[in-house]
This record gives C-alpha cells, structure tokens and sequence, in this order.
C-alpha cells in the first residue's frame, strides 16, 4: 500500500503552503493589533492596566502554542459554540503573537532616551502623539530585526495548527511520508519550500537594518 | 493504529472535556434526520487510512466508514483527524464517530465507547536478518526506533526493556529510516507496516523478528451514545458474517483478517 511520490503531491504542496501564507498573514495582522496595544498599555500610569499586560504577557508566553490552539478550538464546542478552525487559529495566533510582539515594541519603545519624551512633551504632544510622532519612529528602527526575526518563527509556529485540523505545509509533508515512505525527499522538499519563504523575510530584516543605520534617518522621514 | 494517542496535557484537556461535556446524547434517529454522519478517519497510517493520488482520503477505514454510512442511509462526511486530536474531536462532538484505526484499550475506554473490533495489528520488531532475536531478553543493550505516538511507543513505555534505547521518531516510516540507516538496530511498528515496508524496499535488509502483542481496533463513540454503539456493533456483526469484512480487509491489507474476540 505503499505509493510513491508523484507530481499531484507537488500540488498538494503548494496549496498547504498557501494555508501556511494565510495563516502567517492573518497572525501577523493580529499580532500587530494586540502587540501595539500591550506596549502601549505597559507604558501607562495606570497601575490596572500595566498589571493587565503583565499578567497577559506572562499567561501567553508561559504556555505553549499547541495548548492555546487546542482550548481555543475545542472548547467552545463543549458549550454548543462551534469555533471554525480558521476563526480557532486567528485567535490563537493573535493572543499569543501579541504577547512576544508587545515585549519587543514595549522594549523598544522604552529604550528611547527620556530627554526625547519630555522633549516631546515640552512642545504639547499628549502620550499618544508622543508615541506616534516622536518615540515611535525611533523605537521601529531599534525594533525591525526583531520584528521580522519574530514574523519567521511565526510563519514556522502555523505548523502547529495541525492540531486544530489544519493540513498546512508540516501536516501535508507528514501525511505524504506516511503514504509514500519517503522522508528525506518529502521532507527535504518541504525544508526547501519553508527556506524560500523564510530567506526573504530575513534578507528583508538585513535591508532594513542596513537602512537605518544612519543616525536620525527615520526621524527626518516622518517629519 | 492502536496508539497512545495524547501527549499528557492534551490528555488532561480531555479528561477536563469528560467531565464537562454538555453534549446531549445522539440517537439514531437525529442522525437519519440530519441525513448525515460525521466520520473520523486518520489519513497517515496506510493501508488503513491514506490520501490517494487524487489527495482524498481513502483506505480500508474510510471505505468500511462510507459503507457504514450507506448501512445506516445517511451521508458520510469524511473528516481527517490525527493521532494526537482524534479523542478530542470525538469528545467535543466535532464527529460522531471514529473509524481511525483506534486500538482498544481499557484507558481510552474511559474516554470513548468502543465497539466490537472490526481490524487488528500486533505490535512487532524488526531488524537485519543476520541479528539472532527471539525473545524479549535479547532487546537488551539494543537501539530501538519507534514512532511517536504509536503502538510500539505505548508499549515501549509500559514494559521498557532493560538497557535497551528507545528512539522516538515523528511516523513510522522515520522510524524505519533511521534503523535502515545505522541509526538504530532494530525498530518496532505493526506487523502491517512492515508487509508495506518490505513491497516497496524488496532489497533492504530487514525482517520481522518479535511479535510483542496484539490489539483490535474498534471504532469509537461518546460515552453516553448508546444508541449508536448499538448500531455499530450490529452492522460489524453483519458484515462480519457476510464476509465483505473480510473482502475489504484482503483488498487493502493482503491478508486475511485476523481472529478477533468480539468485546
């Protein structure tokens, strides 16, 4: 019953590796949402809401990935809501997301010289405006390594929705080596596809850096 | 494939499932009425359950799943779940039933109401056929590759043999990669694996050694589905006596189904 590899699981390949993009996209995106909202509330006077964050940070950094899929998508059952896997891996991914990116831009915008923010200030910015015009520019300069070194391990993380039924590119590779009893080609393939993904991402992350290098760059480009 | 099936947070999740479950119980007659039934089947254990070239799921499971569901007059709906997600899929009622090659254990029975077995396995070891192994004392001191997750690795971890080294691989056929390679001296799979095993690589050196144990798959339902256990139980009798059973399990398996005491 053995099979061996033909070209309809190339195919099969190249869809899985469309639901790896659309999930990376959509995690990314959401990510994005709740990451600038947890370093911008790590930031406030309120005490509340700064022990929020924490305690957000620390429940979806401190548990893995798999576990927060699996609740997501099945619990909701137990109480007559079916969760799509789509919407499961959407929320997931944005909860736990959130929390590494909000460190990273909370770190980043915390690095910035306090002689900016009163700067800032002096001349009547409220927070937020100092954020946005001022500190912020600043702080995404620091931060685009980390940001896009961020966006690879989550493009490699979607693999993990596999749980949730999703048949992405780890899922579709592990189903052909059970079929067709080849690992080192399917998987090699497989590494190959994830490679040409990841490299522009990290070759971007380069460009980036090299780009900022000059000292107030970013700066003038806002002004 | 007669697993240990759950890494042991996801057994937890399933416990907490259990003993919150609101689920109301189905019955024939919410099935015939929705005109469709929700199959379970594993897609990565062939011949059992596989994706065939058109990428469909297929294989002995999933043809006895469309017959049951023809049986019964309803829909089939095929939904590929996983070795570590097919318990959680049954219990928060994702399908109505397994048909996913699940091996019948007095463990799992306290997660899911099996049914009379309608297939089994036995968990074997094999190896090169120059290396003398006939009983268990001989595993000793010996490299073992398994797949995670499978019936070798359920044993393996009940009854470990002293001094031996058990290497856990993702699937069976890593499994046996890494013993073709030098990796490990022997590895251990189901009897079933290593027939496909040795079609497909007529030239390598290996053979089966050690029958271990044996395990009948059943098929699975929640724990207060009755009706339906009942109903399952009565259509594998029926095509255990008319032979299709049999017929089916020739086509995919290549060999005659084994005796299986009925549970």
């Amino acid at each position: 019953m053995i099979r061996s590899l033909d070209v309809a699981d190339i195919y099969f390949f190249i869809r899985a590796t469309g639901w790896t993009l659309v999930l990376t996209a959509i995690a990314f995106a959401g990510a994005a949402v709740a990451g600038a909202i947890v370093a911008i509330v790590s930031l406030t006077r309120s005490r509340i809401l700064r022990f929020v964050a924490w305690a957000y940070v620390l429940v979806f950094q401190g548990t893995p990935l798999l576990l927060q899929l699996f609740i997501v998508f099945f619990m909701p059952n137990l109480i007559g809501i079916t969760m799509s896997p789509l919407g499961a891996a959407t929320i997931a991914l944005t909860l736990n997301g959130g929390a590494f990116l909000g460190e990273i831009w909370r770190g980043g915008l915390q690095a910035i010289h306090k002689g900016q923010w009163e700067a800032a200030g002096s001349i009547g910015l409220s927070k937020l405006q100092q954020i946005r015009w001022v500190i912020g520019p600043q702080a995404a300069k620091l931060t685009a390594p980390a940001t896009v070194g961020f966006l690879v391990q989550l493009l490699k993380a979607t693999s993990l929705t596999a749980i949730i039924g999703f048949t992405e590119l780890t899922r579709a590779g592990q189903i052909v080596v059970n079929s067709t009893f080849e690992p080192f080609r399917v998987f090699g393939i497989i590494g190959i596809i994830y490679f040409f993904l990841c490299y522009p991402l990290s070759f971007l992350s380069r460009k980036l850096e090299a780009r900022n290098n000059t000292p107030f760059g970013s700066i003038r480009a806002t002004m | 494939m007669n697993a240990r099936p759950l890494s042991k947070f996801a057994f937890a999740v399933c416990l907490l499932f259990a003993m919150i479950s609101s689920l109301s119980a189905q019955t024939i007659s919410s099935l015939v009425s929705a005109n469709k039934i929700k199959i379970g089947v594993l897609v990565d254990f062939p011949p059992f359950g596989l994706m065939n070239r058109n990428q469909e799921p297929d294989g002995f499971d999933i043809e006895l799943a469309k017959m049951m569901a023809a049986a019964l007059g309803v829909q089939p709906e095929i939904i590929p779940v996983s070795n570590a997600n097919r318990i959680p899929y049954l219990q928060s009622g994702r399908i109505d039933v397994l048909v996913a090659s699940l091996g019948i254990t007095p463990e799992r029975a306290k997660q899911v109401m099996f049914t009379t077995p309608y297939a089994g396995t036995a968990v074997v070891v094999a190896g090169p056929k120059s290396r003398a192994l006939t009983s268990l004392d001989q595993l000793a001191n010996l490299r073992i590759a398994i797949g995670r997750g499978s019936a070798s690795d359920a044993y393996f971890t009940r009854l470990p043999p002293k001094g031996a080294t058990i290497l856990k691989f993702d699937g069976e056929a890593s499994a046996f990669q890494a013993a073709n390679s030098g990796q490990a001296d022997v590895f251990s799979t189901s009897n079933i694996t290593v027939a496909s095993l040795r079609e497909a690589n007529p030239n390598a050196d290996f053979e089966q050694k050690l029958e271990l144990s044996t395990q009948g798959n059943g098929m699975a339902v929640r724990l207060d589905a009755f009706e339906l256990h009942q109903w399952l139980n009565t259509f594998i009798y029926s095509v255990k006596i008319n032979g299709q059973l049999n017929a089916l399990y020739e086509k995919w398996v290549k060999s005659p189904l084994p005796v299986l005491p009925n549970l």
